[in-house]
């Protein structure tokens, strides 16, 4: 229960600090480039320091990291919607199925560097990249779980009932399948979030995701090592943050997954 | 009874004494040992932080820094590039041949040293000099720049072997900078039966790693170590190092530490705040100009009032980005080649003027749109001065928006594609007339497709010219126009930094991140 409240207490203080930035900072993550004040060690100033280019750390770690988590939950939120589409007509249908479930496998086994590299050189860079590479990572995995939710209810005696009744195949899906289809994507979502963010950061870090000057937590690492030896005020805020909010999420997981227990029988 | 107990105490007491002498002169020995160990062996080889793995064993292949300085110490050239430090010019000196000597514009007779003997016991003969030149200029990247001309033609007609060590270079038609064209490693001597075993194919094979240089080639180890093996019969004296063994540390903070800790003796490649801490910590940091010169190309067909591109030099503050972003490891550009060159002119530098960038915009009509600055991820030096840039650019009412890629990909959008306003790349020629070229229409390194006709035709007349003095004052005019027209924002020649740790003397430097390890000698 203590764990409950504390994962609703840091995810809404996390929201609230993140949708105030601007207010909270008199600094601006696109700061004109100041050479003169590069690589400052923290001051009541900047509270953690300036970056190879004189811009405060601080606000590009926050702007990076709510950049990070709008990323992760866009990419997922895609994958999610998609993988739960084909999934459940992949259960239903076989031809779907024998098309999808071979092309899902492959994607599953290329490394995501792989795919957003591909994409990269065939679309062009940005964050649209970092999403669709993420989310195609990710899109395997919940048409896979949400496709075995849905062979599972299928054969429930109350679908076979629901279908005496005249009920049509829409309702059913709508009524029955996808809404036991959503409670495990709910969960699925929540534990692939620490995924998706390490992924986010692994691909800004090799300078495939978010362009500068536009901060990102990989970003900032990739800067950080370069400078580790005489600057490591640029390193720590970030490894910190992404420790960090990993940790938080696998709790907040978990408590999720125990009140869905709770919920259902099943 | 209590006296039995305190004797078994004063017994314990006297064998924990005993045990922590034992251990404690024994940790000493080895501790001792393992030094004068360390002390014989690293007498013996000298070991190297190198940035990244070499490309190739070819050295007709070779493209990157770091093949010419492994491959450098194996194989030699007809003729040295060499380094005055105080002059702080490039020489070209004699070194495979003895003489040469022009018979007329297009016949050079050369004549070669005796006695110089390949790795495998073999001599050094014109045969082998005529097989490796011809595989040079039809294989090599670069000696295919070196040895043709603009329209892609062979400079060189035929190599006449008279005897052993006489033979004399044909040329198509005058061409004077080819002594200094001879002496780029891409034109390497190596035995004839390699350079025609290998007339299709690369080298790589380390037993037909051969050459005439200071040290042989003994063991390579993809992605880990290249070794070195003196060679004894070397022509010069013997090298003073037994062995040399380049570790590729690719992370330039773990290369900084590995030099600091002594795990290698020499590292190359560091950054400028590394160069700062390391040379507190009492690390010897040599520090020269290097032939590298940074610049933001401008796509003159994208870009084509000469009015903003100037206006963007005039945007960018050099002094500002040399000294507090490179830490002064750099030098302002003056010209459109590195001043150690022969022939470098000293042109008036463009000034920190945003007011005058404004009003130069303004007369061009204004720019009213985004700018594509495309950098390359290799060098995150590079991917910082392109943030700088933007900054500067924007603060006179240029947007730019930066695309960040990974070299192979950069390379193809730059310089085959031209699919780009600005990209920041740092051209390193080996000579002066080879780096002006880069300018002239149609050039393969010349991405910002700049075309004048007057720099194409004072470059042919350059490389007729007799008169070294005629010749320069036809350089300084190519250097003049090119510098004013702007087909990019000239920047800084960025500096070779190169660390080594105390106990390492006489090492030299070439402006190629070369190092010459001739005079290098290891104490300590």
């Amino acid at each position: 229960m203590n764990n409950r409240l504390a994962s609703v207490v840091v995810i809404s203080m996390l929201v609230l600090l993140l949708a105030l930035i601007d207010r909270l900072t008199p600094y601006r993550y696109d700061d004109e480039v100041n050479l003169d004040e590069r690589l400052l060690p923290p001051s009541p100033k900047h509270l953690l320091g300036t970056d190879s280019l004189g811009r405060d750390v601080l606000t590009r770690l926050l702007h990076g990291f709510r950049l990070s988590l709008a990323l992760s939950l866009l990419s997922i939120a895609l994958s999610a919607a998609v993988g739960s589409l084909i999934g459940i007509s992949s259960a239903l249908s076989k031809p779907i199925q024998i098309v999808v479930d071979p092309l899902f496998s492959f994607l599953y086994v290329v490394p995501s560097v792989i795919v957003a590299a591909v994409i990269a050189f065939t679309v062009g860079f940005g964050l649209h990249v970092v999403a669709i590479a993420i989310a195609l990572r990710l899109l395997p995995v919940f048409y896979r779980i949400v496709r075995t939710v849905a062979l599972t209810v299928a054969v429930q005696p109350y679908i076979e009932a629901a279908r005496a009744m005249g009920a049509s195949l829409l309702h059913i899906v709508l009524h029955y399948i996808g809404r036991e289809a959503m409670r495990t994507v709910a969960v699925l979502s929540i534990y692939s979030f620490p995924e998706a963010l390490s992924m986010e950061i692994s691909l800004s870090f090799i300078g495939l995701g978010v362009q500068p000057p536009t901060p990102s937590i990989g970003g900032m690492l990739a800067e950080g090592v370069r400078y580790v030896a005489v600057a490591p005020h640029i390193i720590l805020p970030p490894a910190v943050v992404v420790f960090a909010t990993i940790l938080v999420l696998d709790v907040v997981g978990e408590e999720i997954e125990k009140y869905r227990r709770e919920r259902t029988l099943i | 009874m209590q006296g039995t107990d305190s004797m078994s105490r004063r017994i314990v007491a006297v064998i924990i004494i005993i045990l922590a002498m034992v251990i404690g002169s024994s940790l000493y020995i080895t501790n001792w040992s393992s030094r004068l160990w360390r002390d014989l062996h690293s007498a013996k080889e000298l070991r190297i932080a190198i940035s990244t793995d070499i490309t190739t064993l070819d050295i007709n292949y070779a493209t990157s820094v770091t093949d010419f300085e492994v491959l450098g110490k194996v194989y030699e050239s007809l003729f040295r590039i060499d380094y005055d430090p105080v002059a702080k010019k490039l020489t070209y000196s004699k070194w495979l041949v003895e003489d040469y000597k022009p018979i007329n514009d297009t016949n050079w007779l050369f004549i070669l040293r005796s006695n110089i003997r390949f790795h495998n016991g073999e001599e050094l003969t014109a045969w082998d000099v005529k097989a490796s030149i011809e595989r040079s200029a039809a294989v090599s990247p670069i000696g295919k720049m070196l040895l043709r001309d603009a329209h892609g033609q062979p400079i060189i007609e035929s190599i006449i072997v008279y005897n052993r060590t006489a033979f004399i270079v044909r040329l198509k038609k005058p061409f004077v900078p080819l002594l200094e064209h001879l002496a780029h490693l891409a034109v390497a001597i190596m035995p004839r039966d390699v350079a025609e075993k290998y007339r299709d194919g690369r080298i790589d094979s380390v037993a037909d790693v051969v050459g005439t240089g200071p040290y042989r080639l003994v063991e390579y180890v993809r992605g880990q170590h290249v070794k070195l093996q003196r060679f004894n019969e070397y022509w010069r004296r013997e090298p003073r190092i037994e062995s040399v063994l380049y570790m590729i540390i690719t992370d330039p903070s773990t290369r900084a530490a590995a030099v600091e800790t002594g795990q290698v003796d020499i590292a190359v490649g560091i950054a400028p705040e590394m160069a700062i801490r390391l040379k507190e910590r009492g690390l010897q940091i040599h520090n020269e100009t290097g032939v590298r010169f940074v610049i933001a190309a401008i796509n003159v067909q994208k870009i084509s009032d000469v009015r903003i591109r100037q206006a963007m030099n005039y945007a960018v503050d050099r002094r500002a980005v040399v000294y507090r972003m490179m830490g002064g490891f750099a030098v302002v550009a003056q010209s459109i080649v590195s001043p150690i060159f022969p022939g470098h002119a000293q042109l008036e530098s463009y000034s920190y003027d945003p007011e005058r960038a404004r009003e130069l915009i303004e007369d061009a009509g204004g720019l009213n749109r985004t700018l594509t600055l495309v950098v390359s991820t290799r060098s995150p030096k590079d991917v910082e001065l392109a943030q700088v840039l933007q900054s500067y650019l924007s603060a006179v009412g240029i947007d730019v928006e930066i695309q960040t890629m990974e070299h192979t990909a950069f390379l193809k959008k730059v310089f085959t594609e031209h699919d780009f306003d600005l990209a920041i790349y740092g051209p390193s020629p080996s000579s002066l007339y080879y780096g002006l070229t880069y300018w002239r229409s149609g050039a393969a390194l010349n991405a910002p497709l700049y075309s004048n006709p007057e720099v194409d035709r004072l470059l042919d007349e350059a490389a007729r010219e007799g008169s070294r003095e005629r010749q320069y004052e036809l350089y300084r005019r190519v250097q003049e126009i090119v510098w004013h027209e702007c087909p990019a924002i000239w920047l800084y020649y960025e500096n070779i930094i190169v660390a080594t740790r105390p106990g390492i003397e006489g090492l030299k430097i070439l402006p190629f991140q070369m190092l010459i390890l001739d005079g290098v000698s290891v104490r300590g």
